[in-house]
C-alpha cells in the first residue's frame, strides 16, 4: 500500500486517494488539433521506472496532486500541487 | 495510546448543529481571514480547529473552513458568517448535509482504530486540529476536543455510520 | 510400547484439568496450552493426514506454521475451516477436527494406491498426462485430480459472525517482527528511549529460543516484565506478521486468546494493518530437513520441534530416539531427552568433532561422528534406522522415532520482500538477508547470529542502527537482567541429501522428492523458478520452508553449480494461511459497503416501498411488495393522468459560485452556460475529453455568479472530481468555487398535469403561471413554510417541477405536499414507474449513457458548442465519431403488440440476420398506447427511422418484428412540458 505525503493532511494511506491517470502530459491549446489531442488522451509511455501521476486526495483536501512514483519500488520521490515545479528523476537502477 | 476506560465507557450523542462551508475567493483568503478576527469569528490554519462560544471553526481544506454553530432557523446561520466575512468569502449552508456525532469517552482512539487509518495517538492528534479523512469506508470530519471527539458525518452515509458506532461501542463495553 | 507419549508437565501448560476435543470422530483429551497438534501427540496419534500425491500417511514434523503435513479442516458453528496447521490450533474445550486428503478414512484411503503407482506419477505428471483430448480436463481429469490430490475442502458459508474477525489500524515507530532474544531486547532498547514499538510474535508463548532453554527463563521472564512497564511498548502474542506491502505497511494476523467460550466455538482473529517508520526483523531460522530415503515416515520429526513438545508441553515424540544431526544445536534436543528419562538410541552427526558431541557424551549418549544415517525403515511408521559410521560399517538400529536437523535457515521471507540483499553464511549453510537501512534491520538467528547472548546483543546494535538511521543519536542502553554465556560451538557440515534407494522428500506437503527435482532439471526447469512450478516445490500453506532450501541444494548439485548461485523463488505475501474471513472483517454481509439513506427513507419504509440498490443507495422502486409490472404501470399511468410525487433526491447537486463559474462551465459543458439567464435552467450535456459523454444534468442560475449543478446519482462523484480536477489542474487562477451540496439539500419531482395546482397549495412568494414560471425557470421559494428552490424541468415529460429543501425539512415538506396534494389526485411514486415515464419520452439514463456513445449518437449533437474550447471539443469532431455505422439512439415497437420487448434483445435485419446492428438498452410497457415500446443503440439508426428490423433473444428463444421510431414515443413537440 502506497503512503503518500499531501502536502496538506501529511501522509495518508493510498485508500484515501483517486487516481486520475498520467501527469506528463499537459493538455494542448484549444486549435492543435486532433493529433495533438488524441496524442494527450491515448499516448502513454508506460515507464518501468520514474513516472508522474496524478492522484486525488478525495477523503482529505481534495487537492489534486502531482506524484513522482517508481513504477518498480514505488517509492515516491515527490508530490506536489499541480501549478508547482516538479521533476521526474532519471532512473540509474 | 491511552487503554480503554472502563470506567467512562465509549457513548455518542447526536447533536443537530448548524453546519456552514466557508471558501475564501482566488486571492481573498488575506481579507477573509482578517474580516473573521475582527468579528470574533476566527478561522484557523489548514488541519486545524478554533473552538469558541457561539462556533466551532475548522479547516480540512487549503482556503476552506467548517463552520458548526448550534441550530437555528433554515439558512440564518449562514446569512450571519456571510454577513461577518464579507464578499470574499463564498458561503454555503451545510446544515443538513451533515449529521454531527460527539464521541464522548476515554476509549475513542483505541476504538476507532477499527475503521480509521490515522493516527489517533494523544501526541500526535488532539484538540486544537481537525482532519478529513475515511472511517468504515465513509468520509468524515474529525474533529477532537479535551473530552472527546466531534465527527462529521454526510447526511445520506450517517444512519450506517451510526449502526456501525453503535456496534463498535457495544464492543467496548463488553 | 512406541510413538509419542506425554511424560510430564510442560512451560507452556496452563492448567492440567483435561480439554476434550475431537479429531476424526474419536474424543480425546489434552491440556490447556496444549496445540491441538500437542494433545495429538500426547494421546498417541502417530497418523495425522494423508500426503498431497502419493496419499502417504504422515505425521507431526513441525511444531509451528511451517508444518507440511498436519494440516487439519476446523469445525465450528460458523462452517468448515480448511487446511489450519494443527501445530498453530490453541486446544480449546469442544474443538472438532478432521484429517484432510483421506477417503474415506485416514487410517484406510484407497487412493494410496497411488504410492504403488508412483513411477507412473513422476513430476509434471499432470501436464503431461491429461493434456489430449482438449474437452476431457474440463470433464474428466479435473474432477478426477481435485478429489485425488488435493488439500482441505472449503465450505463456501456466506455471512460468517460478525464478530468472526475485525481490522485494526496501528502506527508504531519501530515494528519489532519476533519476540526471541534479539527481538525483545531490540524492543527494550528503542522504547526505553520512548519510541513507540509494537512486537509481534507468532506464537503463544514469547521469548523464541529463550523459552525453551532453562538457563534462560530468569532473564526472558524480567525482560517481559521490564517491557510491559514501558507505556509505548506493544507486545502481541500469536501475531504472524504475514505480509510486507511497501512504505512500512505491514500486515498481521492475530489469533485472540480463547476466553470461556460455547463449545466448538472457534478463535477470533484481528488483521492488524501496521504502519512502522522503521522495523527490526528478529525472525529466528527454520530447522530444515534431510533428504533421505524414509524422511516422510510417521516418527520422523524436526529436532527443534521435538524439544519444543518435549519442554513446552512434556512429551516425548518416541520412546527410543535417534538423532540424525549436522549441527550442534540440535544436542539440546537429545541432551534433554536424555535429562527427562526419554532414551536417545544413539546421536548421527555427519561431522568428525563438535563441542556438542563432547557435551553429549558427558551426559553418557552415544554419539556416531562422520557417521549418517542412510534410510530410515518402517512401513507404517518408524521402525528401525539404517547407520553407516565413521568405519563404513552399516548398522541397523531399531528405534520409532527419527529426529532429524539439517541446519537452520534463517526465515527471510519478509526480508525478501522488504527488498533485502541476500547473502551466503558458510557457518549457516544459508541465505542470511540485510535490509536496506532505510527500511530497517535484521537481528538475531535470522541475520546469521549464533547463541542467545549474541542475540541480546545483536538486537541492541539493530536498536541503535535504526536510532542512527531515524536521526535520534545514540540511545541510552537500559541496564538487561543478567543472562548466561553462549556455550562454545562449531559449524555445521552442509548435508542435504543422503542418496539412495527409496524416495526422500524434499517438500512433505506436495510429495516432491529429489528425484523429481532431478528429473525437472532433465526436463529444461533449471531455473528455481521453473523447477519450482513445475514439480510444485515449495509451494501452498507450508511455503516449503523446511525444505525448500534442501530441494534448491538438491538442484545446484544436479546443475553442477555453487548452491550460492541458484538463487531464491520470490518471496510474496502470505507467510502463513490466512482465513478469507480475517481479510475482510468487519466489511461482510451488511457492512461489506456503507449504505446510502435518502433523507425520506424511514417514510418510504412506512409507506410499504419495495427498495433498490443503486449504486450505494436504497431507493423505492415501487410502493408496494408486489414489484410486478401491474404496480408499476399504475403508478407511472396516474402521473400521466393526474400527478405524483417522488424522491430525486440523490440526483448529483453541485454549487459553482465566483465571477469566473461561466466561463469554466462553458468550458465543462459542451454546450454553453455562461448565457443562461438568471432565474432559467438548462439541460447540461458534459464530454470526456475524448469526445464520448460523460453526464448529462440541469444547470440553473441563481445568481449572477452562482449556479447550481445536477448529475445523475451514478456520477456525483464522478463529476464532482471531473470539474475540481480541471479546476485545479487548468483554472488555477479562476474566481470559481466548487461545494458538493448533494446531501444538504432534498429534491422532489412533482409530475404531472395536476401539478402545479398541487404546487399552488404549498409553494409561497411564487406565482407558477406559464406566463411568470415557464418551462425551465427557477426561483427560490418557501415551500410548505421551508425556504428553498423550485425548478420547472421534467425527466417524465409532464407538466412538471422539482423542488429542492434543506434535507432536516423533507419530511415535514413531503408530508404536507402530499397533505394538501392527495385530495387533488396526488400519489407518489417509485423508481420504475420514474424510468417508464422517461422512456416514453426518450431521456437518456445510464443505459444510453454508457461511455461509448457521443453527443451525435444520442441526437444530442446539435446541443454541442460550434465555436470555443470544451472538454471533448476536438476529439468529439473527429471522423470515426461522425455517423457511418456508429450506433444510434432510436426508439422502437413490436409490430405485434402482444410482444414483449426486453433489454438486451439484439436488432438485424429480416432479410439477412447474419450480423447485430444493435440492441435494445432500455423499455417499458407504454402508459397511454398499447404494447410495449423502446430505446435502442442502433447502427446508423437516424437513418433506419420507419424502417422494420428483427428483434432476436435467443436465450428467450424469441424472434419478432419491431418497427424503427424515434427515440420521443410521447409528446415529441413538448407541449405537455410547456403546458
Amino acid at each position: 500500500m502506497l503512503r503518500i505525503l499531501c502536502p496538506h493532511c501529511g501522509v495518508r494511506d493510498e485508500t484515501e486517494f483517486r487516481y486520475r491517470g498520467d501527469a506528463t502530459t499537459a493538455r494542448p491549446a484549444a486549435d492543435s488539433g486532433e493529433t495533438a489531442f488524441a496524442r494527450y488522451v491515448y499516448d502513454r509511455a508506460n515507464p518501468k521506472g520514474w513516472h508522474a501521476e496524478w492522484w486525488i486526495h478525495v477523503a482529505g483536501c481534495r487537492a489534486v496532486l502531482r506524484v513522482v512514483r517508481h513504477t518498480v519500488t514505488h517509492e515516491i520521490h515527490s508530490v506536489t500541487l499541480p501549478q508547482a515545479p516538479f521533476d521526474i528523476p532519471v532512473d540509474a537502477r | 495510546m491511552s487503554a480503554p476506560d472502563p470506567v467512562s465507557p465509549l457513548r455518542f450523542e447526536r447533536t443537530t448543529g448548524d453546519v456552514v462551508e466557508v471558501t475564501a475567493r482566488r486571492g481573498r483568503t488575506r481579507d477573509v481571514v482578517y474580516a473573521g478576527r475582527a468579528r470574533d469569528l476566527p478561522l484557523p490554519a489548514m488541519g486545524e480547529a478554533i473552538w469558541s462560544d457561539t462556533f466551532v471553526a475548522a479547516s480540512t481544506r487549503p482556503d476552506r473552513w467548517w463552520i458548526i454553530g448550534p441550530a437555528r432557523a433554515p439558512a440564518e446561520t449562514a446569512a450571519r458568517v456571510s454577513g461577518l466575512l464579507g464578499t470574499g468569502a463564498i458561503v454555503v449552508d451545510q446544515s443538513s448535509g451533515f449529521e454531527t456525532v460527539d464521541l464522548v469517552g476515554a476509549g475513542w482512539r483505541e476504538a476507532l482504530t477499527q475503521g480509521c487509518r490515522l493516527d489517533l495517538d494523544p501526541a500526535i492528534f488532539t484538540a486544537g486540529q481537525a482532519a478529513a479523512t475515511t472511517i468504515a469506508q465513509i468520509n468524515v470530519i474529525m474533529i477532537p476536543h479535551p473530552s472527546g471527539l466531534l465527527v462529521l458525518i454526510p447526511a445520506t452515509y450517517a444512519q450506517h455510520f451510526r449502526e456501525w458506532l453503535t456496534h463498535l461501542c457495544g464492543e467496548s463495553h463488553s | 510400547m512406541s510413538g509419542p507419549t506425554r511424560i510430564g508437565s510442560g512451560l507452556f501448560e496452563q492448567s492440567s484439568a483435561p480439554v476434550r476435543f475431537r479429531f476424526d470422530g474419536r474424543i480425546y483429551s489434552g491440556r490447556a496450552g496444549d496445540t491441538l497438534a500437542s494433545a495429538l501427540l500426547a494421546n498417541g496419534v502417530q497418523v495425522v493426514g494423508r500426503s498431497f500425491k502419493y496419499h502417504r500417511r504422515r505425521g507431526i514434523v513441525t511444531a509451528g506454521p511451517e508444518e507440511p503435513c498436519a494440516l487439519v479442516t476446523l469445525i465450528g458453528p460458523s462452517g468448515r475451516e480448511p487446511n489450519r496447521p494443527a501445530t498453530t490450533v490453541p486446544l480449546t474445550e469442544g474443538l472438532v477436527a478432521e484429517s484432510q486428503n483421506r477417503w474415506p478414512s485416514l487410517r484406510f484411503d484407497v487412493l494410496s494406491i497411488f504410492g504403488a503407482l508412483s513411477r507412473f506419477l513422476p513430476a509434471g505428471f499432470y501436464y503431461k498426462t491429461f493434456m489430449w483430448p482438449s474437452f476431457a480436463w474440463e470433464r474428466v481429469y479435473e474432477p478426477l485430480i481435485r478429489r485425488a490430490a488435493g488439500l482441505g475442502r472449503v465450505q463456501p458459508s456466506r455471512s460468517p459472525p460478525a464478530s468472526s474477525a475485525v481490522t485494526q489500524h496501528a502506527h508504531t515507530d519501530v515494528l519489532v517482527v519476533g519476540a526471541g532474544p534479539a527481538g525483545l531486547s531490540a524492543a527494550y532498547v528503542l522504547g526505553s528511549a520512548g519510541l513507540r514499538v509494537i512486537v509481534a510474535d507468532q506464537d503463544a508463548i514469547l521469548g523464541g529460543g529463550s523459552a525453551l532453554d532453562p538457563d534462560w527463563h530468569a532473564w526472558r521472564s524480567a525482560l517481559l516484565g521490564l517491557l510491559a512497564e514501558l507505556p509505548t511498548v506493544r507486545v502481541w502474542a500469536r501475531t504472524t506478521v504475514i505480509g510486507a506491502y511497501g512504505h512500512g505497511v505491514y500486515g498481521a494476523l492475530q489469533t485472540l486468546p480463547v476466553g470461556p467460550t460455547p463449545a466448538g466455538s472457534q478463535p477470533t482473529e484481528k488483521l492488524h494493518v501496521i504502519r512502522a517508520a522503521s522495523t527490526v526483523l528478529a525472525t529466528g531460522c527454520v530447522e530444515r530437513l534431510i533428504a533421505l530415503p524414509g524422511n516422510d515416515l510417521p516418527g520422523v520429526m524436526l529436532a527443534g520441534a521435538a524439544l519444543r513438545y518435549l519442554v513446552g508441553h512434556g512429551i516425548s515424540a518416541g520412546h527410543r530416539t535417534l538423532l540424525f544431526t549436522n549441527n550442534d544445536d540440535a544436542y539440546a534436543t537429545a541432551i534433554e531427552y536424555a535429562r527427562r528419562g526419554s532414551p536417545i538410541e544413539a546421536i548421527v552427526d555427519v561431522r568428525e568433532y563438535s563441542p556438542a558431541a563432547d557435551r553429549a557424551r558427558g551426559a553418557g549418549l552415544t554419539v556416531y561422528a562422520s557417521a549418517k544415517v542412510e534410510a530410515i525403515l518402517g512401513d507404517r511408521a518408524v521402525r528401525a534406522v539404517r547407520v553407516r559410521n565413521r568405519e563404513g560399517e552399516r548398522l541397523t538400529l531399531t528405534v520409532d522415532c527419527v529426529l532429524l536437523s539439517g541446519g537452520h535457515t534463517p526465515a527471510t521471507a519478509l526480508a525478501a520482500q522488504l527488498g533485502a540483499e541476500l547473502r551466503w553464511s558458510s557457518s549457516m549453510a544459508a541465505f542470511i538477508p540485510d535490509l536496506s537501512p532505510s527500511i530497517g534491520q535484521v537481528a538475531g538467528s535470522a541475520h546469521g547470529v549464533c547463541g542467545l547472548a549474541a542475540a541480546v546483543q545483536d538486537g541492541i546494535s539493530a536498536a541503535q542502527r535504526i536510532a542512527e538511521t531515524l536521526q535520534l543519536g545514540e540511545l541510552a542502553t537500559p541496564d538487561f537482567p543478567p543472562m548466561p554465556p553462549d556455550a562454545p560451538r562449531a559449524d555445521l557440515e552442509p548435508c542435504w541429501e543422503i542418496t539412495g534407494k527409496g524416495k526422500a522428500f524434499v517438500d512433505l506437503q506436495h510429495d516432491v522428492t529429489t528425484a523429481d527435482i532431478r528429473l525437472a532439471r532433465r526436463e529444461g526447469y533449471e531455473h528455481v523458478e521453473h523447477m519450482k512450478r513445475y514439480t510444485t516445490h515449495g509451494m501452498a500453506t507450508d511455503q516449503g520452508r523446511i525444505g525448500g532450501l534442501v530441494g534448491n541444494a538438491v538442484l545446484a548439485t544436479a546443475r553442477g553449480i555453487d548452491i550460492t548461485e541458484i538463487g531464491q523463488p520470490k518471496a510474496r505475501p502470505f507467510l502463513e494461511t490466512v482465513p478469507f474471513g480475517a481479510l475482510a472483517g468487519e466489511e461482510s454481509g451488511d457492512r461489506f459497503k456503507p449504505k446510502r439513506r435518502l433523507p425520506l427513507h424511514d417514510w418510504h419504509t412506512q409507506h410499504g416501498a419495495t427498495f433498490v440498490n443503486a449504486g450505494l443507495w436504497l431507493r423505492p422502486l415501487v410502493y408496494s411488495a408486489d414489484t410486478s409490472w401491474n404496480t408499476v404501470m399504475a403508478e407511472a399511468r396516474h402521473v400521466r393522468r393526474e400527478a405524483g410525487i417522488t424522491d430525486v433526491s440523490s440526483l448529483g447537486k453541485i454549487e459553482v459560485a465566483g465571477s469566473d463559474a461561466g466561463a469554466f462551465l462553458d468550458f465543462i459543458y459542451a454546450n454553453r452556460m455562461s448565457s443562461l439567464a438568471m432565474g432559467r435552467c438548462r439541460y447540461g450535456l458534459m464530454l470526456r475529453e475524448d469526445g464520448i459523454v460523460l453526464d448529462d444534468g440541469t444547470v440553473a442560475r441563481l445568481g449572477k455568479d452562482h449556479f447550481l449543478l445536477t448529475t445523475t446519482t451514478v456520477n456525483a462523484t464522478v463529476v464532482l472530481e471531473h470539474l475540481e480536477f480541471h479546476r485545479q489542474t487548468l483554472y488555477p487562477q479562476a474566481d470559481v468555487t466548487i461545494t458538493d451540496v448533494g446531501d444538504h439539500w432534498a429534491q422532489f419531482a412533482v409530475a404531472g398535469p395536476l401539478s402545479r395546482a398541487v404546487l399552488a397549495e404549498v409553494v409561497e412568494e411564487l406565482d407558477l403561471s406559464n406566463e411568470t414560471f415557464p418551462f425551465m425557470a427557477a426561483a427560490g421559494a418557501r415551500i410548505a413554510k421551508t425556504p428553498g428552490r423550485v425548478f420547472r424541468i421534467s425527466f417524465s415529460g409532464e407538466l412538471a417541477y422539482e423542488v429542492a429543501v434543506p434535507a432536516r425539512h423533507a419530511l415535514s415538506v413531503w408530508s404536507k405536499i402530499l397533505e394538501l396534494g392527495e385530495p387533488l389526485g396526488l400519489k407518489p411514486y417509485g423508481l420504475d414507474a420514474l424510468n417508464t415515464l422517461r422512456i416514453e419520452k426518450g431521456h437518456v439514463t445510464g443505459a444510453e449513457l454508457n461511455g461509448q456513445t457521443s453527443a451525435n449518437d444520442l441526437g444530442l449533437g446539435r446541443l454541442c458548442k460550434t465555436v470555443g474550447d470544451y472538454i471533448g471539443a476536438t476529439l468529439a469532431r473527429r471522423p470515426g465519431l461522425q455517423g457511418g455505422q456508429r450506433l444510434e439512439l432510436v426508439g422502437l415497437r413490436p409490430t405485434d403488440s402482444e410482444q414483449r420487448l426486453r433489454n438486451g434483445t439484439h436488432l438485424l435485419d429480416s432479410e439477412n440476420p447474419t450480423a447485430s446492428l444493435g440492441y435494445v438498452t432500455s423499455c417499458t410497457p407504454a402508459t397511454e398506447q398499447v404494447g410495449w415500446v423502446g430505446l435502442a443503440l442502433l447502427s446508423a439508426g437516424h437513418s433506419r427511422v420507419g424502417q422494420r428490423l428483427l428483434a432476436a433473444s435467443p436465450m428467450h428463444n424469441e424472434a419478432y418484428d419491431v418497427e424503427i421510431v424515434s427515440p420521443h414515443h410521447l409528446d415529441p413537440d413538448n407541449i405537455r412540458v410547456r403546458a
